[in-house]
């Protein structure tokens, strides 16, 4: 049995709290006996009223997992397809009742699914997804548009061809990067390896599937926004490890781990410029045995 | 050693050496969820001369406690009580180390029974240093913490191991900031009009604040109930701001 824990936090960059714009960075995180998940949205800085849209795809893409979970007991081979169907239907219903404009809704998502047989990672847009492994080495991938124009899951409905065309219109090309960074357990780099995805890939969104088994290997799945990469004076590998590197785990480890972290970079610089945001899995390989003591 | 105690949830600290060593007692750091934290000490002085009115202090105990609870900021205040008297085995015992508000019972408060001398300077000192040894123990675990602590007596210290200048540099480590982010001590004098010069000598001595209560009647002693719910919350308020609360009551 696996036993999840999660927890999320996000914050101000220097450059929206210096110009007086508010946060557009938004994490929300909620575990059960059987299902986890961790979820991002980074709002788009030249959109409207996006710190609102981030909020809102966050809290429409849990809506659509608790929905899924409901329908489904949680199974996880529709899973992508029934939470992304129901997070576009919610996004769409929300924005009209909340009187928002589509420029609102410029957000990026990534979210992490996890149940008792597996999980998997969705990357809707751009930022980090990092693996920590229980014996300490971290794999972290960094996701980037071309052009810094991320997809947004938001274009789902009326907008994707226009987001086609910004990129030039050819669905072949190669317009998302991914680099994928292995760590050794001192954080130096063990293995480095690039990858790119077509335009038609990337409006699909980036899955990275779990096994169970993997799920057992691992202590920590973290999703970030792309504010990690972004931290003054710290390398975003080095931003990685360190926000990861929990030194006590109950309740909201996430964020004493970030909070004590941002004061840590602004010792030797602005610290976050970017607004910053993660969401985390914690993932406790439990004996059946002890969870019966437990009880 | 002064008496402790504990369960398995409660961990066993130390400040201090030798003769002039005091335990305490705190939750177990892994058991603690939230990322900040006020740390309230309460000293209560359980000499013979507090006889006359100890029913009323541990009342005004009480509801200070319970009122804590009621604070918004309850979440974010782990509390250790202590009684202090000659009498007791090394002057100090723990009616409960630092821990969450919503595991503390004070329907188990013992009645007080007041007998012997005044171990003034090492209930402030066991207060004070817990107080900082426990709060770095939660600032290297990435809680941020402060503190705030009241020692209430009615008389002078004579009978203490622990010096005016243990206690000052327990405040001023406090002060320093750099093991937990800022530390209020207050000696509040009730019925210790004789006392009072002395008192005020101990708190100036040691960069502490001096209160005096006054008589020890009901209604002093209930404000001095909501002086100290009141001042916890301040404080609690004003953890993250790098500073202690700027407006603890000057009178009650």
């Amino acid at each position: 049995m696996i036993r999840f824990h999660t927890d999320h936090y996000f914050h101000i960059g220097s450059a929206h709290y210096t110009s007086g714009k508010p946060c557009q960075d938004y994490s929300l995180s909620s575990a059960s006996d059987d299902v986890a998940c961790a979820i991002v949205s980074d709002g788009c800085s030249t959109g409207r009223h996006t710190d609102v849209g981030s909020r809102v795809l966050a809290l429409s893409t849990m809506q659509a997992i608790r929905d899924h979970v409901k329908a489904s007991s949680g199974v996880l081979n529709t899973a992508v397809v029934s939470i992304t169907s129901r997070q576009q239907q919610i996004i769409s219903t929300s924005r009209l009742i909340l009187g928002l404009d589509w420029m609102d809704m410029l957000a990026t998502c990534g979210y992490v699914y996890l149940t008792q047989s597996g999980g998997f990672i969705h990357v809707q847009g751009d930022g980090v997804v990092a693996l920590k492994y229980r014996d300490g080495h971290i794999k972290m991938s960094r996701y980037l548009w071309a052009d810094n124009t991320p997809f947004y899951p938001s274009y789902g409905y009326d907008s994707l061809s226009n987001f086609v065309k910004a990129h030039g219109g050819d669905l072949d090309a190669l317009r998302l990067s991914r680099t994928t960074i292995l760590t050794r357990l001192d954080g130096t780099i063990a293995e480095s390896e690039d990858k790119e995805f077509t335009l038609r890939e990337g409006l699909n969104g980036v899955l990275i599937k779990l096994s169970l088994e993997e799920l057992k290997r691992l202590e920590f799945i973290a999703v970030f926004s792309d504010g990690v990469t972004q931290v003054d004076n710290v390398d975003w590998k080095d931003a990685v490890i360190n926000l990861l590197s929990f030194k006590s785990l109950e309740g909201e480890f996430a964020k004493r781990r970030m909070i004590r972290g941002i004061q840590e970079y602004r010792k030797i610089g602005k610290g976050p410029v970017d607004d910053i945001a993660y969401a985390v899995v914690r993932i406790e390989d439990i004996q059946d045995g002890e969870r019966e003591n437990e009880r | 050693m002064p008496r402790m105690m504990t369960d398995d949830s409660m961990t066993v600290g130390k400040v201090g050496t030798g003769v002039q060593a005091f335990q305490f007692s705190g939750a177990r750091i892994e058991r603690l969820g939230v990322t900040e934290y006020t740390l309230v000490t309460i000293a209560v002085d359980v000499t013979g001369s507090t006889k006359g009115f100890a029913d009323e202090l541990r009342k005004s105990l009480i509801t200070a406690v319970e009122s804590c609870k009621k604070s918004p900021r309850s979440a974010n205040l782990l509390l250790r009580v202590i009684l202090f008297s000659g009498s007791l085995d090394g002057g100090i015992e723990e009616i409960h180390g630092f821990k969450p508000l919503s595991e503390v019972d004070t329907n188990s408060y013992p009645q007080l029974n007041p007998e012997g001398i005044t171990p003034l300077f090492d209930a402030a000192f066991s207060a004070v240093g817990a107080t900082n040894a426990y709060a770095k123990t939660l600032m290297y675990k990435e809680f941020n913490a402060n503190g705030i602590v009241f020692v209430i007596t009615d008389g002078d210290d004579n009978v203490s191991r622990s010096t005016v200048a243990m206690v000052k540099r327990e405040m001023e480590r406090g002060a320093r900031g750099e093991e937990i982010e800022s530390l209020i001590g207050v000696v509040v004098g009730i019925n210790a009009a004789a006392f009072r010069y002395k008192l005020e000598e101990f708190a100036k001595g040691t960069g502490m604040q001096y209160i005096d209560v006054g008589e020890a009647t009901k209604g002093k002693l209930a404000k001095l109930a909501q002086f100290v719910s009141q001042s916890v919350s301040s404080q609690s308020q004003a953890l993250g701001t790098g500073g202690p609360s700027q407006n603890i009551a000057p009178t009650i």
